[in-house]
This record gives C-alpha cells, sequence and structure tokens, in this order.
C-alpha cells in the first residue's frame, strides 16, 4: 500500500522528483531496464554492423535506429524520468521485434519474440498501474496487427534468403524458441516477484472486505430486530398513553361530576331558605351523588388494577371453567329469562393468560349480550375458541338489538359511551374488554347489524400452548 | 309576556334538580325542559324548529350516547337556532377553549352553577 501511494505521489509530482522518492522496487525496475536497454543497444550494434558487412546499407540504417533509441530511453532512466522511459522501452521494445521479425522473415523464427510483449510490458509497470498497462498493451497490439498485416517484408525490403540456407534458419528458428520460452519465464517471475506485496494486498484486501461484509450483514440483522422491538415497545407506548388519556377524561369528567353535583346541594341547602320537601329531595340527591362517585370510584380501581394484573401472567387457563364460574355468579342475570348459550371450546379449551382478563373478557361479553337482547325473542349466544394464523381467537355472537356501526364506528369501544339507553349500564365493559385483549397482545372486531346481532370477535394473543 | 322556556341536556339527573331549584328561586315563571339523552332533544328542537325555538339551550359535554360538541355539530346546521351556554363537569382547559371558539356557544361554564351565575346567564341571554 506504502509502494503504492509513493508511487502516486510521484505521478502528481512527476517534474519534481529525484531519485531518492523512488520504492525499492522501483529502483531493482529502473536498473533492470537500463541492462535492458544497453544489451538491446548492444545485440543492435551488432545486428546492424552484420547487415552493413552484408552491404544492406538500408537495413542498417534502420536497424542502427535501434541502438540509439535505447541510449536515449537509458539515459531518461539515468535521468530520473522513469514513467516517460517505460513508455518509450514498450514502444521502441516491440517496434524492434517487429523490425527484425520483418528483415529476417517467417524461417528465422524471431517474429515469435513479439509473444513476450505482454510480459515484458508487465514487467515494467505495478499491476496496480492499471491505466498504464492498458496503454502499453495497446502500442503492443497495434504493432502485433502491423506485423500480421506485413508478414512478409513488403514494408521492408526482404534479407537476401541466400543468407539463411535451410538448416541455418531451423537451427536458428529452434535457438530462438528456447530464448522465447527461458525469457518469457524469467520475466513471468520477474514480474510476479516484484508484485508479491502488491498481490498479498490484494489477497488481504478481499478478506477484510469479505469480513466487513459479514459484519456489516450482522448489523443490518440486529438493527432490524431491535427496530421491530422498538416498533412493538413504541405501540404499547402509544396504547399506555392513550389509557392515561381516557383516565383523565375520566378524572375531569366522570369523577368531578358527582362532586361539582354535591357543592351544588350543599351550597343550595346552606344559602337559601327550603321547604321540608325540598331538603328531603336534597337529601336523596346527596345520597344518589355519592352513590355515583363510589362507582365511578371502582371503574377507575378496575382499570388501573389491570396493570397490575398484567403481572401474574402465564396460568393456564380453561374457557369452560370460567364460562361455568360466570354463569353461577351471575345466575340471578339469568333467571327467567329465555337464554340459550352455545359454547364450542373444542378447538382451543385452555390458554396461557391471564386468568381475570379472560374472565372478564368473557364476563362483559356475555352480560353484554344478555342486556341488549331483543325482548320477547329467544337469546341465543354463541361462544367459540379457534386459531388463526398463531392467534387465538375468541367469538361471541347474540342475536340481540345490535348496533348501528355507521354511525357509532368509532366510540364502540371508548370508555362511558353508550348506545341503547334504556338498560342501566355505566358504558364501560367494551372499554375495559378492549383495553385487557390489547394487553394480552390481541384487540377486539366488532361486527354488528341493526336488529339482527352482534359478533365480537376478540384477539387473545399470540397462541403459547 | 311570553313564556320563557330553557332546555337543558344532560345525562344527570341531579343536575336537573338542581338547575331546576336554582332557576325556580331566581324566576318562577321560567319553563325548564330536561333530556337526559341529547338524540331527543336533537328530535324535538327538529320538530319545533320553524314555530318556536326556546331561549337557551343549556348543555352538557360528557354524555355517553353523543357528546355536546355531536350535538353542536348537528344543532348548527338548524336554520333557526337558540342561544346555547355550556354547563359540564370538565375542568379540561381544551375543552374550555374549544368551546370559546365555537360560534354558537355564547359561555362555558363549570358546575356546578350557583345563583350568581345563574343569574347572569339568565339576565344576559334569555330572550
Amino acid at each position: 500500500m506504502n509502494n503504492y501511494i509513493k508511487n502516486l505521489n510521484f505521478l502528481i509530482n512527476l517534474d519534481k522528483f529525484n531519485n531518492s522518492q523512488f520504492s525499492n522496487i522501483e529502483h531493482i525496475r529502473m536498473k533492470m531496464t537500463m541492462r535492458v536497454c544497453l544489451i538491446s543497444a548492444l545485440f543492435g550494434i551488432i545486428f546492424s554492423s552484420v547487415l552493413i558487412t552484408l552491404t544492406l546499407y538500408r537495413e542498417a540504417l534502420i536497424c542502427i535506429s535501434q541502438p540509439i533509441s535505447y541510449f536515449i530511453i537509458a539515459w531518461i532512466v539515468y535521468k530520473g524520468k522513469f514513467e516517460i522511459a517505460k513508455i518509450l522501452h514498450t514502444i521502441t521494445a516491440n517496434f524492434g521485434i517487429f523490425t527484425f521479425a520483418s528483415f529476417c522473415g517467417i524461417d528465422s523464427g524471431v517474429h515469435l519474440y513479439i509473444l513476450l510483449g505482454p510480459t515484458f510490458i508487465l514487467s515494467l509497470y505495478d499491476l496496480s498501474r492499471k491505466k498504464e498497462i492498458i496503454f502499453s498493451i495497446l502500442i503492443y497490439l497495434f504493432t502485433f496487427f502491423l506485423y500480421i498485416k506485413f508478414p512478409n517484408n513488403s514494408l521492408f525490403p526482404k534479407v537476401d534468403s541466400s543468407i539463411l540456407n535451410k538448416d541455418t534458419s531451423f537451427i536458428l528458428y529452434s535457438i530462438n524458441i528456447v530464448f522465447i520460452v527461458i525469457l518469457s519465464t524469467l520475466l513471468m517471475n520477474y514480474v510476479l516477484r516484484l508484485n508479491t506485496n502488491f498481490i498479498i494486498e490484494i489477497l488481504k484486501k478481499n478478506k477484510s472486505l469479505n469480513e466487513k461484509e459479514k459484519s456489516l450483514q450482522d448489523e443490518i440483522e440486529q438493527r432490524k430486530i431491535s427496530e421491530k422491538r422498538l416498533r412493538k415497545l413504541f405501540s404499547e407506548l402509544q396504547l399506555a398513553y392513550e389509557r392515561v388519556n381516557h383516565f383523565s377524561q375520566m378524572v375531569s369528567h366522570n369523577l368531578r361530576s358527582p362532586i361539582a353535583n354535591l357543592k351544588g346541594i350543599v351550597t343550595i341547602l346552606n344559602e337559601t331558605e327550603n321547604t321540608e320537601e325540598e331538603k328531603k329531595e336534597y337529601l336523596n340527591a346527596i345520597f344518589v351523588a355519592a352513590h355515583k362517585l363510589d362507582n365511578v370510584i371502582i371503574d377507575m380501581n378496575e382499570i388501573l388494577s389491570i396493570q397490575k394484573d398484567l403481572t401474574e401472567k402465564n396460568k393456564i387457563v380453561a374457557f369452560e371453567d370460567e364460562l361455568n364460574s360466570i354463569l353461577i355468579s351471575e345466575k340471578n342475570t339469568f333467571e327467567g329469562k329465555n337464554i340459550k348459550i352455545l359454547a364450542d371450546f373444542e378447538e382451543i379449551p385452555k390458554i396461557q393468560s391471564v386468568n381475570s382478563f379472560i374472565h372478564s373478557i368473557l364476563h362483559n361479553l356475555i352480560t353484554n349480550a344478555i342486556k341488549y337482547r331483543k325482548p320477547n325473542t329467544e337469546c341465543i349466544i354463541k361462544i367459540k375458541t379457534y386459531t388463526k394464523d398463531e392467534f387465538v381467537f375468541l367469538s361471541v355472537e347474540d342475536n340481540g338489538l345490535g348496533i348501528d356501526l355507521n354511525k357509532n364506528n368509532n366510540k364502540i369501544f371508548k370508555p362511558y359511551k353508550r348506545f341503547h339507553s334504556h338498560v342501566e349500564g355505566r358504558g364501560l365493559g367494551l372499554y375495559l374488554v378492549q383495553t385487557q385483549a390489547q394487553m394480552l397482545g390481541g384487540d377486539v372486531s366488532i361486527e354488528s347489524e341493526l336488529n339482527i346481532g352482534t359478533k365480537f370477535i376478540v384477539n387473545l394473543g399470540k397462541k403459547d400452548i | 309576556m311570553e313564556e320563557k322556556e330553557i332546555i337543558l341536556v344532560d345525562d344527570d339527573e341531579l343536575q336537573f334538580m338542581l338547575v331546576k331549584n336554582v332557576i325556580k328561586k331566581i324566576d318562577p315563571l321560567v319553563k325548564i325542559t330536561f333530556f337526559s339523552n341529547p338524540e331527543n332533544a336533537l328530535t324535538h328542537l327538529k320538530s319545533n324548529e320553524i314555530q318556536k325555538q326556546p331561549c337557551l339551550i343549556l348543555l352538557d359535554l360528557n354524555m355517553p350516547e353523543m357528546t355536546g360538541w355531536e350535538f353542536l355539530d348537528i344543532y348548527s346546521n338548524f336554520s333557526n337556532k337558540s342561544k346555547i351556554v355550556i354547563i359540564s363537569s370538565s375542568i379540561d382547559a381544551g375543552d374550555m377553549q374549544k368551546a370559546n371558539k365555537h360560534p354558537d356557544v355564547l359561555e362555558f361554564c363549570s358546575k356546578p352553577v350557583f345563583f350568581d351565575k345563574m343569574n347572569d346567564i339568565l339576565k344576559y341571554y334569555t330572550c
């Protein structure tokens, strides 16, 4: 990584660098390039002098351009402008091979040196320098294309075939192949050696990336879980807030109303002359107000005790037992009335829940059904328990008066709301049913039609047993 | 002299008894009609809409069948309206503000209403 940064640094400050700015690997590469340049130049000089002795002056002239270019490159490297040198080196090397291959023809095997191009380019550059590598490969491909386009000296004059007879050309071909194999192996080895750090770093990066991805996924999973928990808590909080609101409403209206009555009565008694009859009336009124006050306090206590009862969860409650206990305690309510209760607890006979909640829900719904039954008709109450989507449901259906849902839909489960004024009631039953169902993790819904009947479906929360 | 009529809408019968006795002491000629269910009050007012409306409606807010606000929502659409004074046990600031903003409500009184207050109400608001 350090190397990479240094190289980048060097790219930015191309003009200002000095030798000490290069990394060790870059120094090795520079030394190597210098040597290759000098050897190539030497070969170029030998080859051109051979051509001169063969009186092939034009070819010799083209050939001598090679060592000159290599000397220039070596000089540039020496001056420290290694980046420019690399590009020139790529161009010169590729064109050099192309030129020699063209001179010597296919028989000599010199043209095969062009296959070394890619490994040669890789040896010049750090593997991280993708742009430069791609640029050099393009130069290489261009010369390769030229060679294929002009394979047999159509660009340059052909070397006299008398120089190379069949035997010598075969030997030369074999030597060249051996050289190419050795050179390409050495170059590849060189490339790998110089880039070991880079490759290791890539592997490391991949590994750490994988690890990061994994930890990120874990984090997402955890966030999802905590978000779910948060959402549940939030909805619970909302319900609690609603209950507090209802409670404050009850204090403001229902608790204050009988007290206001008492205050009014006492003031009238105190401040005005009253007849005996009026006094009697007021005394009675005081009694009624006191009774009302007591009732409100009992209601509030009932609502508050719901919170307390929740702590005694996880009791196994049998619906049949609860129903029986209600039938016994409400014996007076049933007496002399034409009531039929059809209970079906076969699918879910028991539930792990809060005993008092189940009892209260069942009690409220049954007494409601009896209170608001149709006069002069047999009152039939159907009770059933069942499961659906992991939840336990209790449905209580009657054939009573029914409620106009269009008119009253939003206040059915609100406290102190009533829909039939002919029977005594405080308007608290359905509010308690809803509160208890919600605290068990469920809710309550209603289906009703005027003069046909009402069906309450209570969700009692998730099934545990 | 035309007979004064006051309608009291309240679910609390004790309140009726109190209001009736207080008003009787102030002005024995006032006729008080009591409705414990606002729905019945609305039916009564609707049937007499064209001929004659009462001088004053004393309205409670918190009633099980229908709240005072719901009563007002319906009554606001009547063509011939009476004056309305809210007498409620509510001590909720929100109720008070809402009552003061309502165009058809003259005043908001907290229960219990004594002679002085009732005297003022009768003096200022009856026809």
